[in-house]
């Protein structure tokens, strides 16, 4: 056979001879297996993680409240202490020191929001890449 | 309509509607042949189970996906080569480990000059043996084209390559497994299927 222009043919003997001798037949239960695997799959609820768990977040709540209040404290002057006053007074001992967020330019305040809003998409991105990923 | 007889898009309609059990008519049509393509490429059949059950369930997965721009056969075997060449990847050490058969003992076993003398089933032995010389691509090509009759186009959407390139590079898996049969005196049996 002159192989070059003849492989494609369909009297080809390699085919007859593979289809003889090379086809596997698939073991009896892979087809119940493999439902058994989908039903499994479809009746489980979504079980995925969330990117950041109720624990994360409430880590970094506090962690933004306590930085807040640490700038709140440092801060200068301002109306702030006065909404304090009455829980120093309760404390007694504890003095807190006057402070307000303190003074920074506009421009600080429109970076520290892109940068946020820049943050949430990425979350956003990769919890969804993430979500893929679980698919396969 | 009889659901075995119902057409791969039928089916794929039914199961996209909530009906996972024409999903298992599905299954049951291509099986073989994703087993077979399996078994060829990783050569090792409790792994090639495995894999194939894998395919199936990410291509169940996948459903929603398949737009019929294709046969539903070639996109089941696009998912299967990917999901099985990883798997090869992922065991190319053990397979690198694994005692092969040197071409030299596939020859030594079929030393038997006369190929009418070989039981069907020490031929079939030669043939695999023959046929796990070659590399998971050679295979998944001769598999595809040969047993599962795939065209030139169709092979190129499956392996993502040109058809043209699946013609020169099946050619060369045709002419590599011919000539390993043909040191093995297994040439014989392919001429005499010429006849």
């Amino acid at each position: 056979m002159s192989d070059k222009n003849n492989f494609l043919d369909t009297n080809d003997p390699l085919k007859t001879l593979l289809r003889e001798s090379a086809m596997e037949q698939a073991p009896k239960t892979l087809v119940s297996n493999v439902m058994k695997a989908i039903d499994a799959k479809t009746s489980t609820p979504d079980t995925g993680k969330p990117l950041i768990s109720i624990l994360g977040w409430v880590l970094i709540g506090t962690g933004l409240a306590i930085l807040s209040l640490v700038s709140f404290l440092l801060g200068e002057g301002g109306e702030g202490s006065e909404y304090l006053a009455p829980l120093t007074r309760w404390i007694g001992h504890l003095r807190v020191p006057s402070g307000s967020f303190g003074r920074f330019p506009d421009t600080v305040w429109l970076g520290v929001l892109a940068f946020g809003v820049y943050g949430l998409l990425q979350l956003f991105w990769m919890k969804r890449q993430l979500d893929q990923q679980r698919l396969f | 309509m009889n659901q075995q007889k119902a057409s791969d898009t039928n089916l794929i309609s039914q199961v996209l509607a909530g009906n996972t059990r024409s999903y298992a008519i599905l299954l049951g049509r291509y099986q073989h042949m994703v087993f077979t393509l399996a078994v060829r490429m990783l050569r090792d059949r409790e792994l090639a189970e495995e894999t194939t059950q894998d395919v199936f369930v990410k291509a169940y997965s996948s459903l929603q996906g398949f737009r019929g721009d294709s046969k539903f056969s070639t996109w089941l075997y696009r998912i299967a080569y990917h999901r099985i060449l990883d798997e090869c990847d992922r065991q190319k050490r053990k397979l690198d480990q694994r005692t092969e058969y040197s071409q030299d003992r596939v020859a030594a076993e079929a030393g038997n000059p006369t190929w009418d003398n070989l039981l069907e089933s020490e031929r079939k032995e030669v043939l695999l043996k023959a046929l796990s010389l070659l590399s998971a691509e050679e295979n998944s090509l001769i598999s595809l084209f040969y047993l599962q009759e795939l065209s030139l186009k169709e092979l190129g959407e499956v392996l993502g390559l040109n058809p043209d390139t699946v013609k020169v590079r099946l050619f060369r898996a045709r002419t590599r497994l011919k000539t390993i049969m043909d040191k093995s005196n297994a040439g014989t049996l392919l001429k005499s299927y010429e006849r």
